[in-house]
């Protein structure tokens, strides 16, 4: 068992990755732990080329961009060893996406994800990407590791589409989170079969969709070509720092401060609450990488 | 002896069960299949657009199938089943139409109401015209005409789709009594609200993370807007008038304790409030710029309350 001596903001910055991540002692929550900072580390990575003027999205630059992230977030000096700072070749790994019809997590990101998982040893037969199902996936079911990805969008009963509710498909009965504006998604993630597990959240926002008319609207008018990646090891820091933006865009697009319908306070739950990470922008270290015009934060 | 056995196997009564089941279910189909074509025989071409397939269809176990968590939305208004059908044109974006049945006029237009911003006469009973999502209510129905894209083609398809669905549609349907608990002087009509759930009010104008009002499928409410400086007026009915005693000390205690005994107080961003019992009517200003602003509403809404029983 490390050291518990830790300050409420080291447990809140590390609970997202996991407190069992740190009584196995993976190296990255070794060193963070070490470095003492109080921040959860977010790291913002854009590419104005990720996506194409046509909407088609460049693989090779969303692995780069991924590789960079990655790399920056846990202070590695190649992909490669960032990765196995968080995956170990024994593990079953279960890289949970989102399958919305409008905008899924995007194939060329699961492509890039499994890819340097299997560099880090991970066999290939011991993965599984996967939205709906996942708790019949018999991978998902004996998964030692997690990685959580989706893409971020305005929500009809949660305010966002966060990472935190990506995990809602962990549930046999979804609609028990549903209730007071999905208020209580983060108890989700202190499920025994799913806590200490999440090595890694990466929330897409490419082309983000910031606003909707209504229950599962889409419009290509309220998405924009954003060429982001958010990515850390605190979902609610993750997921907070996603919502920011989503913020700025809807003050640009509208000119005026108009909420969200409803608002998602199901990220500020997941911190207050469930203690899963951090909400609060003061305590989040958030480093940008790439392309600025239109960073909105 | 294998004759034999066939005849000893035969049942004739129940044979006969069978058989005048089988003839029930026929006609009980057939009488079914005629109530669904009058609803579910939409246009096989719009324009460009063409009628794809069967409609799908959803209720209340499987909406979660369709609309993921957001179907939330259409349950909080007592939604029984939805219908869902695609038009497509080679080339350009999809429509899709989408014929909720909400059991009641009141909860057809209620979800209408959640859902349009600017209330527009002329298809069924109101519609709303967004660009890239047209709704109206009639009846029972609530009626959504969605594409991902907002073309000119988009507009005019979308337009005549919802006027051939509203004709397809039995026509009437009445708007909730209790919104006559609105005064409408400087009442904006956009912003009307009726609704059953603590979850729709909240999503609305948010109150606090419990059902402090203590509402629930049973009972109805009615939230508006007020001009210039956006007051809002709340009116819940409960089924008894001990209900709403009960949800006006909980509101009370939760939200607004220093409210006095004539129902004043203020709230966190320091607007005024005022609340007011009767019978199983609780009404409830809050963010009014005055304390005279908040009787004003108030005293105007016991009037019309009066007038509805």
């Amino acid at each position: 068992m490390p050291d518990m001596k830790i300050t409420r903001r080291n447990f809140i910055k590390v609970a997202g990755t996991a407190a069992v991540g740190m009584t196995l002692g993976f190296p990255a929550l070794a060193d963070i732990l070490k470095a003492e900072t109080p921040l959860s580390r977010v790291v913002l990575i854009r590419n104005m080329g990720a996506v194409h003027p046509d909407g088609q999205l460049d693989a090779a630059i969303i692995q780069s961009m991924l590789d960079e992230a990655v790399t920056v977030l846990f202070d590695a000096k190649t992909p490669q060893a960032a990765w196995k700072k968080i995956i170990r070749p024994e593990d079953i790994l279960g890289i949970k996406t989102n399958g919305w019809k409008y905008l899924p997590t995007p194939p060329a990101l699961e492509s890039a994800i499994k890819a340097r998982v299997m560099e880090a040893g991970v066999a290939e037969n011991n993965i599984s990407i996967r939205d709906q199902g996942i708790i019949e996936d018999p991978i998902f079911q004996k998964a030692t590791a997690l990685i959580n990805t989706r893409p971020m969008r305005a929500h009809a009963w949660a305010g966002v589409g966060s990472l935190i509710k990506n995990y809602i498909m962990f549930a046999p009965q979804p609609w028990e989170y549903h209730d007071n504006s999905c208020a209580s998604l983060g108890s989700i993630w202190l499920k025994p079969e799913i806590k200490g597990k999440t090595r890694l959240n990466v929330l897409v926002m490419l082309t983000p969709q910031f606003h909707i008319l209504g229950p599962h609207h889409f419009d290509k008018k309220y998405v924009w070509n954003y060429g982001g990646l958010l990515v850390g090891t605190d979902p609610v820091a993750v997921d907070a720092t996603g919502l920011r933006i989503i913020q700025a865009k809807r003050m640009e697009f509208f000119k005026e401060e108009i909420s969200l319908k409803p608002v998602a306070h199901h990220i500020e739950f997941a911190d207050k609450q469930y203690h899963l990470g951090t909400c609060d922008k003061d305590k989040i270290e958030l480093i940008r990488r790439g392309w600025t015009e239109g960073i909105l934060i | 002896m294998k004759k034999k056995l066939n005849k000893e196997l035969i049942n004739y009564p129940i044979i006969i069960i069978l058989v005048t089941m089988s003839v029930l279910l026929f006609v009980s189909c057939g009488e079914e299949k005629t109530k669904l074509d009058l609803i579910v025989q939409l246009p096989a071409k719009i324009e460009a657009w063409a009628l794809v397939g069967a409609p799908e269809q959803y209720d209340r176990q499987s909406i979660f199938d369709y609309i993921d968590g957001a179907g939330e939305v259409y349950l909080a208004y007592n939604f029984r089943d939805v219908k869902v059908y695609h038009y497509m044109a080679s080339g350009k974006p999809e429509i899709t139409v989408e014929l909720y049945d909400m059991g009641s006029d009141k909860d057809a237009y209620g979800i209408f109401s959640y859902t349009r911003q600017n209330e527009q006469a002329g298809i069924g009973n109101g519609y709303d015209f967004m660009g890239s999502l047209l709704c109206f209510w009639q009846g029972k129905y609530f009626v959504n005409i969605t594409t991902t894209e907002e073309t000119e083609e988009t507009k005019g398809a979308m337009l005549n789709l919802a006027r051939a669905v509203s004709g397809k549609l039995p026509s009437g349907g009445e708007r909730p009594r209790l919104l006559r608990a609105l005064p409408p002087e400087n009442l904006d009509l956009s912003g009307v609200l009726y609704f059953h759930a603590f979850s729709i009010l909240n999503n609305e104008y948010y109150l606090s993370s419990g059902n402090i009002l203590n509402l629930d499928s049973a009972a109805e409410a009615v939230l508006g807007t007020y001009r210039p400086d956006k007051a809002i007026l709340l009116v819940v009915k409960y089924q008894s008038e001990e209900e709403a005693k009960e949800a006006r000390d909980k509101f009370i205690e939760r939200y607004a304790p220093n409210i006095d005994s004539s129902g004043d107080g203020t709230n966190e961003k320091g607007k005024n409030i005022k609340i007011f019992l009767d019978r199983d009517y609780l009404s409830i200003v809050l963010d009014a710029s005055s304390k005279s602003e908040a009787d004003a509403i108030i005293d105007k809404c016991r009037e019309m309350i009066s007038k509805l029983e």
